[in-house]
């Protein structure tokens, strides 16, 4: 618990020996076998053995990003209704099937992307990849389930509203990248859900769950062989392609010379909630690499250097960190942390600070040296189980990031310079136009936000 | 005294098989687990245990003592959580800062957690980060600082997780309360994080007595799971840990729960935005047989969408948003509790009455026999994904030598769950769940 989720060791004097450790093994993908099926659909299958488990992953481009002004939320319920009935099996019998061997069978939407996963015994794989095609390709979409779902939608809506940290992390999404569709909750709007109906469902589900476009994975304890032979039964008869017009409007920068300062009161609060942030890339940039390392020294482990601010030298708050959301059409660059309510102001100081500090001064040799060891270090631990090599395989396909992403990343990472690294901290994590969301009980804290910018109070009451 | 458990000559640690055989699994196989682990006692009375596995080229290295909050006393709250967090703020050779920043710089990640019973520190690197390890953490078991000016800044750091944890968490608070109401003698009644009380209170001195106490090689456990050479790595722990001296044991807990004799109800009124409720009854302790029947009971009850009380509460009357039940295990007899977030507009009552039904149903009937098969093959096979990576391998050798005195227990899990019978169901629902040994949270919403 001490720990949730990195600075400057300035010159880490440490005195005595050191055991060394290089870290330089390769990290790479197991052996794997890749096809593109008659319709379209891409295939990958990897075995591995430790142990007796098969990961299956199907991914869609069907996120919400594709929800229009008005439809917010029809990605995610898509998804959340496959496994409600499919091809005449109700959502009581394919659960009890699922669940009856042990397995496991999940659908949901993210912003790019709709995912199924499915992770049953070895001895299960034909029973699970059975109803992974069943709940994609004929989903029923019973009218009965479609208004339970939304009952449920429209509660979880209500409950992130108990939640302080989910509610900053969705607002300031909402509020940094609407109107462009990233900044919708997946699941919609309350009043957007209640619009919605089951033949908004079946069409969105007609047009955008089709093999073209689509990347399945099976790995584990499975014979490849067996494997493909299951696939080619199991998902041959699926037809589609990808509607032509599926692109998303990008994600573009707005420049601003001013920073908003956006406030919720929430008057029951004690500790507030701070979200900065503005507009960055997306996935396919070719600053990727000099990003991640940025972003690691300002705010990626216990070392970095809003950890050590904030945390370490102030006791300021439990958690202060950064990241990047790297998407398809877009991204954003974000500081998440929080503090009592008598601290508010210092606690955005101090992060505002340490924001002009990595754009303003090259990071020193040594520091940036240990940010790229502990990211090469811990690469292989994101690379260990059937399901994270099965996220790989899917991800470098959808995203196109090439077939040695995975051997190349460590020589990658190991070239990222300090100069390239405040070339981009300038580029991508804004200052005086960034947005800051606070989530906090207002009266308490009016006079510490003064002079801070452009401020607008919304009460929690306005928040649907 | 030094005692070797089998040197045994290492291929693939920790073996993981399904073979065909007499089990009542639908598919007629089941599953087979084997530790293959070097285990050594340190003549300090730290217990070693390694277990070298090839298959990635990482080590996770983690350290377990038998301290948690449940070998507090009123005052101190917090403290074993509190000294968690101080362990990575300096020792002799490592100095404030340096264990994080040592450790990262070389590729490495560190946490720990703090539970009533336990508390457990790990390091994941690569392969050749173990003497590094090996010397971090030997460093701060021998010689921890407990520095003035840190002890004061961490406790600001403890008290914004407590702030963020329970006092603007409706559910956390919800959970103190429950604890606090379902016991009145044993120390598991407090929060791991603490009384903010506690927290203000809390010295140096408290830390210096607790850190002498609790924080010797006699009461902790040091595992090493993944790519390492066993005999080298042993030879190492012996020149890093076997000047730590040993030292007193510490008292044992004492204090027993007395039985409770009736129904205790609590409510939790503060602005949320949809009602819910947290129900719990005392349940026996680690050593009792009962154990695998409640956990197949907790499966059977709300361990995914074909359990009864998500086909009740969510499916058929749609009262409920969400609907969950735990039974963790513990040393000493803890709970079993259901924790049910209602849809606006909806009365707890409902959840409650449909949690009883369902309890005095089991209670009287028993379960259906594809209902027992079903959650005995959903806690096999999430027991085979927990020990999927080499980091949860060395937990779980950890938690089960804290909580059975012996990680091998861990083998005989999948055949405890298979032999656990309707009529070992019926019964510890029976024994279990009346409403005298029940306690009752709900949330009273304010606008």
């Amino acid at each position: 618990m001490r720990r949730i989720l990195s600075v400057l060791i300035a010159a880490a004097v440490i005195a005595a020996s050191v055991p060394a450790v290089s870290g330089t093994r390769d990290v790479k993908l197991p052996d794997y076998e890749e096809h593109v099926m008659k319709n379209g659909l891409k295939v990958f299958v990897v075995e591995t053995s430790e142990v007796p488990l098969v990961t299956m992953r199907l991914l869609i481009p069907a996120g919400s990003c594709s929800d229009g002004p008005g439809s917010e939320g029809l990605a995610g319920m898509t998804a959340r209704l496959l496994l409600k009935g499919a091809g005449g099996k109700g959502a009581d019998e394919i659960s009890s099937s699922v669940e009856g061997v042990g397995g496991r069978l999940d659908a949901w939407a993210g912003r790019d992307y709709a995912v199924i996963t499915g992770d049953f015994l070895s001895r299960d794989v034909e029973l699970g990849l059975d109803h992974l095609a069943r709940v994609v390709t004929k989903p029923d979409f019973l009218a009965e389930e479609f208004e339970r779902e939304k009952s449920i939608v429209l509660a979880e809506a209500m409950s992130v509203k108990e939640n302080p940290c989910s509610l900053a992390n969705r607002e300031f999404l909402r509020l940094l990248l609407a109107p462009h569709p990233y900044g919708n909750p997946v699941d919609g709007y309350p009043s957007s859900v209640r619009e919605m109906t089951r033949d908004d469902v079946v069409g969105f589900h007609r047009s955008r769950y089709v093999p073209g476009g689509a990347v399945l994975a099976v790995v584990g304890d499975v014979d490849a062989g067996k494997a493909r032979k299951l696939i080619e039964e199991k998902f041959g008869g699926w037809k589609g392609s990808p509607p032509a017009d599926s692109r998303v409007a990008a994600l573009e920068k707005r420049p601003a010379k001013t920073r908003r300062v956006i406030v919720i009161d929430k008057p029951d609060l004690t500790q507030s909630q701070i979200r900065i942030g503005n507009i960055a890339v997306g996935r396919d940039t070719p600053d990727h690499f000099e990003l991640t390392v940025a972003n690691s020294v300002l705010g990626g482990g216990f070392t970095s250097r809003l950890m050590d601010e904030i945390r370490v030298n102030r006791g300021l708050s439990y958690g202060a960190s950064s990241g990047l959301g790297q998407y398809r059409y877009g991204g954003f660059f974000g500081v998440y942390t929080y503090t009592k309510n008598a601290t508010l102001r210092e606690t955005i100081d101090v992060a505002l600070e340490q924001i002009m500090l990595i754009r303003d001064e090259k990071v020193g040799e040594e520091e940036l040296a240990g940010c790229r060891r502990y990211i090469s270090g811990l690469f292989p631990f994101d690379i260990e189980t059937n399901s994270d090599i099965a996220q790989w395989m899917t991800d470098l396909e959808f995203y196109s990031l090439g077939g040695d992403f995975i051997e190349k990343y460590r020589s990658r990472i190991g070239a990222v310079s300090s100069d390239g690294v405040m070339r981009v901290a300038r580029e991508h994590f804004g200052c005086d136009g960034n947005l800051i969301v606070v989530i906090t009980n207002y009266e308490e804290t009016k006079d510490q936000l003064e002079g801070l910018g452009e401020t607008e109070v919304i009460s929690i009451k306005e928040i649907e | 005294m030094r005692r070797i458990i089998p040197a045994a000559a290492v291929a693939a640690a920790v073996l993981l098989v399904l073979s065909a055989g007499a089990a009542p699994a639908a598919a007629g196989e089941k599953i087979e687990v084997a530790i293959d682990a070097t285990v050594e006692t340190l003549d300090n009375g730290l217990k070693v245990i390694l277990v070298e596995d090839h298959s990635v080229p990482v080590i996770s290295y983690q350290t377990f003592f038998r301290v948690g909050a449940r070998n507090e006393r009123a005052g101190i709250t917090g403290i074993s959580h509190f000294m968690e967090h101080m362990m990575f703020n300096g020792a002799d050779k490592y100095g404030p800062k340096e264990f994080d920043a040592v450790l990262e710089a070389n590729g490495g990640y560190s946490n720990a957690f703090t539970s009533a019973d336990m508390t457990a520190y790990y390091e994941d690197i690569s392969s050749d980060g173990l003497e590094l390890c090996i010397d971090l953490d030997s460093d701060r078991m021998k010689s921890l600082k407990l520095d003035p000016k840190f002890i004061v800044s961490e406790m600001d750091v403890v008290k914004e997780e407590r702030r963020l944890r329970i006092d603007n968490s409706v559910q956390g608070q919800m959970r103190e309360d429950l604890d606090a109401l379902a016991f009145k003698a044993h120390s598991y009644k407090w929060p791991v994080i603490g009384w903010m009380s506690d927290l203000e209170a809390i010295d140096r001195d408290d830390c210096v007595e607790y850190f002498r106490t609790f924080y010797a090689p006699n009461n902790a456990i040091l595992i090493v799971a993944g790519d390492f050479d066993t005999k080298k790595a042993m030879k190492l722990i012996h020149e890093y840990y076997d000047d730590i001296p040993a030292r007193e044991p510490s008292q044992a807990v004492r204090t027993v729960e007395p039985e409770q004799m009736g129904e205790r109800r609590g409510e939790v009124h503060r602005k949320a935005e949809l009602p819910a409720v947290m129900i719990s009854y005392h349940t026996p302790d680690i050593a009792s047989g009962d154990i695998y029947a409640l956990d197949v009971l907790q499966k059977i009850l709300t361990g995914g969408r074909s359990s009864r009380l998500y086909r009740k509460l969510v499916r058929e009357t749609g009262a409920a948003m969400s609907v969950r039940a735990s039974f963790p295990w513990r040393i000493d007899p803890y709970l079993f509790s259901f924790n049910i977030k209602m849809k606006p507009g909806r009365e707890t009552a409902e959840a409650e009455e449909a949690v009883y039904a369902a309890l005095i149903d089991i209670a009287e009937n028993g379960v259906l026999d594809e209902e027992l098969s079903r959650a005995k093959n959903v806690l096999e096979a999430d027991f085979v994904r927990s020990m999927q990576k080499v980091n949860g391998r060395a937990s779980k050798i950890g938690r089960y030598e804290i909580l059975f005195g012996d990680y091998r227990e861990i083998m005989n899990v999948p055949g405890r769950y298979r032999a656990v019978t309707n009529d070992e169901v019926r019964g510890a629902a029976k024994k279990y769940f009346s409403s005298r040994n029940r306690t009752v949270v709900t949330l009273v919403p304010e606008a």
